[in-house]
């Protein structure tokens, strides 16, 4: 045995054992293995929260875009709401049959159409009634939906599907009866219940727990203040969409893009010269020119000069436009006859026209001293009982369409929109060529487009009556920018189209020889040059939708004659309008170009387009506004969990 | 004769102990690291396709006025990986579409176009990838849908 060992081990009984110092260490790496161990795991740990933190908010960040959405589907449900009220017909719902509703009970003050916006126009939601038509119950205290949540507070104006009516204490939705309270209209009533998006195995990804429509009266002053002349606001629109818990709400103004207002006052508008040659006839309505308006002899003899009992009366030659009670001209510059003032004087401009074009005064001209009165010359004032039929006005109100307005219009509401260049070729919206001319594209009336007929599913199709036709950019010679695949390729030397530079820049269409007959508006940016009509329908085969004639004179009787009916609708170009032919036409044409005629066309004025009655198309429309965003969800309502 | 107090070894035993205890504890910890490289790699990729989702579906509703269709983008980087390289970029697709209420898809090349006005458009962003360094996991996906009313 050691000594050595012993006088460590064994030792003394009395003597404090004492281990020498690595004896004393005895398991240290052990030790400092587990607290190394110990610190690593530590961190380990703490990483993988840091990281578990990163996927929760990862989550919540997936979660919030989806609750978003939901939000923002909400409020494109509103929208849609709005510009498509008819795609929610039938509001309220058919399950409050046994509810009275009641027709609104007051009408907007502010500038939305209620006829076409019933949106805010309370209805009543009466007692329930038995069978006897009693009311079932007046103790009706809230509405709840299906989740539970109340959703109906007093005259709160919140929009959703009642989907559950039950009263506080759980009665059956059948013995609950809602006492008289105003509330905005439903606006789900096309689909279940609020919107609820699920993924394409139908798991719910989001819903839109609450959507708000708030009335402007019920806007602060502050938001008020958002509202501008041009864009009147309509409403407030707060969504909340929910996903896994995350709420977000969205909060837009709704304001009002009013469509431009469509009517024409008069038969042929220039806002240039009108020139008359040949045969060409106006009936039912006026022209209007804002430059001279030249005649020729055709036409003013179709205006009786004296009456029959004055012994030089002559029989007018045609039709006799005296006999039209609708029929004038107005110009607010001269009336011409060639190179002289229809009075037979030399034209020597505006300082001598015959009438002061500064006089606020309707004045008529009196054509008794022309030269084409052969022998009555001289002898007609005032006898001239049709004077009044060629009137100067010193300031015509022209209606204004403005290209970019229209232009806007056409394409926010995918109305039909082509392009053409300098040769007439015509361009779909989609920049392909759609067709070599405008006749082709026009001759689509066989089908669905443009169509005459009644029978036709789309002879309502709001969206089938309207054609713009643009016009590509050029230089400033008038050359087109180049196209490639339909676009046109603008540099600095090019610029966009703009109607209101010289007409010499603008392409013309021609349409000719084909047996066209088309309804609806047409605005074109290019000068139009139509010839021929071809065997378009008689005007009383022109019918609307319930059969009924649509070819009528301004007092709404039947036409003595018949006529062929190339167009039915209005046509108006930026540029000019011109040709020859018979074409016939049963509306408005308008030119801000000018207007010329030859060979033996025809408008007759429909008076439906004096206040634009002609074609409903001054709906207004809405528009998101003024958006914001809260991630973090909207108040709780009241008994629910916060 | 040394003058150095005898030392006592470790036993086989300590020895054993602590390096089982030692192995499992670092085999924990790199697991742990593993998985958490992964997750912090799959949560990069996950932002970066909500990212891209959100991108695709925001510039469907900047094209109102224009055709809208149904876009395929592929490929397009879902995560770059923080370097300017390319060829480690996480890639994956993203897919634009359109469908009526009713479910049938609009705006796909010769189908039916995607209506105008008067209906509304359900909308869906969708991008998917595969996720970088796992091999054999499944494809991810992100999908994001709203309504339009054109």
């Amino acid at each position: 045995m050691s000594p050595r060992r012993n006088s460590w081990i064994g030792g003394h009984p009395n003597q404090t054992v004492q281990q020498p110092p690595s004896f004393r260490r005895r398991g240290s790496v052990l030790v400092a293995s587990v607290i190394l161990i110990t610190i690593a795991g530590l961190a380990v740990v703490s990483w993988l929260m840091f990281i578990n933190d990163g996927a929760r908010s990862a989550g919540r960040a997936r979660s919030q875009a989806h609750a978003f959405y939901a939000a923002e589907a909400g409020v494109e449900r509103v929208v849609d709401y709005f510009n498509n009220p008819s795609d929610f017909a039938g509001t309220p719902p058919d399950e409050y049959d046994e509810y009275e509703t009641h027709p609104p009970a007051y009408l907007l003050s502010y500038p939305i159409q209620p006829a076409a916006y019933g949106f805010f126009e309370p209805y009543i939601l009466d007692y329930a009634k038995d069978s006897d038509g009693k009311p079932i119950n007046s103790d009706f205290e809230e509405i709840w939906d299906e989740s539970g949540r109340r959703i109906i507070s007093g005259e709160e104006p919140i929009i959703t599907r009642f989907t559950y009516f039950r009263n506080s204490a759980g009665a059956d939705p059948a013995t609950v009866s809602l006492t008289s309270k105003i509330v905005s209209m439903q606006l789900d009533a096309a689909a279940d219940s609020l919107l609820v998006m699920r993924d394409e195995n139908g798991r719910e990804q989001a819903r839109v727990v609450s959507l708000e429509v708030q009335h402007p009266s019920e806007l602060s002053s502050e938001e008020l203040a958002l509202a501008t002349a041009e864009r009147p606001i309509v409403c407030k629109v707060v969504a909340v969409g929910e996903a896994n818990g995350v709420r977000v709400t969205v909060e837009t103004m709704l304001t009002e893009i009013q469509s431009p207002f469509f009517h024409s006052p008069a038969a042929i508008i220039s806002e240039a010269a009108v020139e008359f040659s040949g045969n060409f006839n106006v009936y039912w309505g006026e022209v209007w020119a804002h430059e001279d308006i030249n005649l020729d002899n055709a036409i003013l003899k179709k205006l009786p000069r004296l009456d029959p009992d004055n012994p030089d009366f002559e029989e007018p030659k045609g039709k006799n436009l005296g006999n039209d009670p609708w029929f004038r001209m107005r110009t607010e510059g001269v009336f011409k006859q060639g190179s002289k003032y229809a009075d037979g004087r030399e034209y020597d401009g505006f300082a001598n026209s015959p009438i002061s074009k500064l006089s606020n005064e309707d004045v008529y001209y009196m054509p008794y001293d022309a030269d084409f009165l052969g022998k009555k010359k001289g002898k007609l004032n005032p006898d001239f009982v049709n004077r009044e039929n060629l009137t100067q006005n010193s300031d015509l109100q022209f209606p204004h369409y403005d290209y970019d307005q229209w232009k806007e219009y056409f394409l926010a509401y995918d109305l039909p929109y082509y392009w053409t260049d300098t040769s007439g070729n015509i361009y779909g919206k989609d920049r392909d060529p759609d067709s070599n001319t405008f006749g082709q594209i026009v001759s689509k009336s066989y089908g669905d487009w443009f169509s005459i007929d009644p029978d036709d599913p789309d002879y309502n199709n709001y969206t089938d009556q309207f054609a713009f036709i643009d016009s590509v950019p050029v230089d400033n010679n008038g050359n087109p920018a180049p196209l490639v695949d339909g676009i046109p390729v603008l540099n600095s030397t090019y610029f966009p189209r703009n109607p209101a530079e010289p007409i010499a820049r603008i392409p013309t269409i021609k349409v000719s020889g084909q047996s066209l007959h088309t309804r609806g508006v047409m605005l074109s940016a290019a000068n139009m040059n139509m010839t021929g009509q071809g065997n378009p329908p008689r005007s009383d085969e022109l019918l609307d939708e319930n059969g009924n004639r649509l070819v009528l004179m301004p007092n709404g009787d039947e036409p003595p004659d018949e006529f062929k009916v190339f167009h039915n609708g209005f046509l108006y170009s930026w540029g000019t309008l011109a040709g020859g032919g018979n074409r016939t036409f049963y509306g408005s044409v308008y030119a801000v170009g000018g207007f010329g005629a030859s060979g033996t066309p025809s408008v007759y004025y429909n008076v439906k387009m004096k206040d634009g009655s002609w074609l409903n198309v001054n709906q207004s429309r809405v528009r998101r506004n003024l958006w914001a965003v809260e991630n973090g969800g909207a108040p709780a309502a009241e008994g629910e969990e916060t | 004769m040394s003058l150095l107090p005898l030392r006592r070894a470790f036993t086989l035993a300590e020895v054993l102990i602590t390096v089982a205890i030692v192995a499992v504890a670092g085999l924990a910890i790199i697991s742990s690291l593993t998985a958490g490289v992964y997750f912090q790699q799959s949560i990069r990729e996950e932002n970066g396709a909500l990212r891209l989702a959100t991108d695709v579906i925001e510039a469907s509703k900047r094209e109102l006025f224009r055709d809208l269709e149904r876009q395929i983008i592929n490929p397009v980087t879902i995560d770059d990986r923080g370097t300017p390289e390319t060829d480690d970029d996480v890639t994956g697709r993203a897919e634009l579409r359109f469908y009526r209420i009713d479910g049938t898809e609009v705006g796909i090349p010769g189908g039916p176009p995607i209506p105008g006005e008067g209906t509304m458009i359900r909308v869906e962003a969708t991008v998917r990838w595969a996720p970088a360094g796992r091999r054999h996991s499944k494809v991810q996906e992100v999908t994001l849908a709203s309504l339009l009313a054109p």
